[in-house]
C-alpha cells in the first residue's frame, strides 16, 4: 500500500500512460489516424480509471450491466480475457501471414529481375 | 508516361485470355499478370499473350498479388499503374477514364466506381458495398461510392507511398487509408461492370465480407 492506493493502482495508470505515449508517437509518425488515437486514449483512460477507482467503477458497472455477484463478475472478466487472448492470437497469425507473403513476393520479384536481366543480355 | 496494367489472377484460365486481349486492343502493351499460385493454366495463357508473368509460388490473396504487381511495375519503371480484376468484370476501355485524372489533373489515385453510372448490380452486392463504404469511412474519414473496387489507378506519388500489407480483399480499404495518411488526392471515376454467375461466385460474399470487415477493424485497432 502506498498512501491509500495499492501498488497496482499506481502501476496500471503508469503503464497506460506509457501505452498512450506510444499511441501518440504512432500518430505523430502518421502510422495511425486521429480516430485510432482517440480510441486508444479512451481504452487506456478507462483502464486507468478502473484501476484508480475500483469501487466507483464496480458500482457503475453493476448499474449498467446488472452483474452484481462476484461469480458473474468473474465470468465476465474471464470472457474479456479470452477475447483479448483470441485477438492477440489473431494478430500473431496475421503477422505470420504477412511474413509469408513478403517471402513469396521476394522470390517472385527476384525471378522477375533474373528474367529481365537474361532478356537484356540477349 | 509509362503505364503498366497489373492483373492479379488466381485460377482464371477461363477469362484471362479475353481480359488480356481487350487490354492489348486498347493499346496497352506493358501488362503484368500476377499468377497467385494458380493450379490451372492461367500463367501459361498469359505467357502466350506475351505479357509479363510474375509468379507467387503459393496463393496469398488478391491484396498480396496486387502489391506484388505494383512492386514489379515499379521495378520496370512504371509512372502509372492501373489494376483490374482477371475475372472479366471490368472493361479495359475504362482504363483511359482512370488514366485521365492521373495524367491531366493533380490526382494521385483514381478509383473506378461501379456506382457512378448505370450498371446492373445485384441488390446484395449493393448492400455489401454500402456497409463496406461506411466502415471504410469510419476508418479513413472519407466516403467513397465504391471503396471495394478492384479497378484503380495509381500515379507516381501513390506508387511511392502506398504499401498494401493486407493479403485479402481488405486491401482496398487499406489502400484508401494509406492514401489518407500520406495526404494523396483521390478521385472516383465511373466505370462499367459486367457481373456474371462466375464473377459473382469469385467475389466477396457475406462470409468473406464479414471476415474482411473483422480483419480491417482489428488491424486498425491493434497495430
Amino acid at each position: 500500500m502506498i498512501g491509500s492506493f495499492s501498488l497496482y493502482q499506481l502501476l496500471v495508470p503508469l503503464f497506460a500512460l506509457f501505452m498512450i505515449a506510444k499511441a501518440i508517437s504512432r500518430f505523430l509518425r502518421t502510422e495511425q489516424t486521429g480516430r485510432e488515437l482517440l480510441i486508444w486514449l479512451l481504452i487506456w483512460s478507462s483502464i486507468s480509471l478502473v484501476a484508480l477507482f475500483p469501487n466507483a467503477t464496480v458500482i457503475l458497472f453493476a448499474q449498467i450491466t446488472g452483474v452484481k455477484s462476484g461469480i458473474n463478475a468473474l465470468i465476465f472478466f474471464g470472457l474479456v480475457l479470452l477475447i483479448y487472448g483470441f485477438l492477440q492470437l489473431f494478430i500473431m497469425l496475421e503477422n505470420h501471414e504477412k511474413h509469408l507473403t513478403e517471402l513469396v513476393r521476394k522470390i517472385a520479384l527476384q525471378q522477375l529481375q533474373e528474367h529481365e536481366n537474361r532478356h537484356h543480355r540477349r | 508516361m509509362k503505364v503498366f496494367i497489373v492483373i492479379p489472377a488466381y485460377n482464371e484460365e477461363k477469362h484471362i485470355e479475353n481480359v488480356l486481349t481487350a487490354c492489348q486492343q486498347e493499346g496497352f502493351s506493358d501488362i503484368i499478370v500476377v499468377n497467385d499460385g494458380s493450379d490451372d493454366k492461367t500463367a501459361k495463357i498469359a505467357e502466350q499473350h506475351g505479357v509479363i508473368v510474375v509468379e507467387h509460388m503459393i496463393n496469398r490473396g488478391v491484396g498480396a498479388a496486387t502489391q506484388t504487381g505494383i512492386e514489379a511495375a515499379k521495378l520496370l519503371g512504371a509512372d502509372i499503374v492501373i489494376t483490374l480484376d482477371a475475372d472479366g468484370q471490368h472493361h479495359p476501355k475504362d482504363i483511359s477514364t482512370l488514366l485521365k485524372p492521373l495524367e491531366e489533373e493533380e490526382i494521385d489515385i483514381t478509383i473506378g466506381s461501379r456506382f457512378l453510372q448505370n450498371n446492373t448490380i445485384p441488390f446484395l452486392r449493393r448492400l455489401f458495398n454500402v456497409i463496406a463504404n461506411i466502415l471504410t469511412m469510419l476508418l479513413t474519414g472519407i466516403y467513397l461510392t465504391d471503396s471495394q473496387s478492384g479497378m484503380k489507378g495509381l500515379g507516381k506519388k501513390a506508387l511511392e507511398y502506398v504499401h498494401i500489407s493486407a493479403n485479402g480483399y481488405e486491401f482496398s480499404s487499406e489502400m484508401i487509408r494509406e492514401a489518407v495518411y500520406h495526404h494523396l488526392r483521390i478521385k472516383e471515376v465511373p466505370i462499367s461492370v459486367l457481373y456474371t454467375k462466375y464473377s459473382l461466385s469469385k467475389g466477396q460474399n457475406l462470409a468473406t465480407g464479414m471476415i474482411t470487415m473483422f480483419k480491417l477493424i482489428i488491424r486498425s485497432l491493434m497495430r
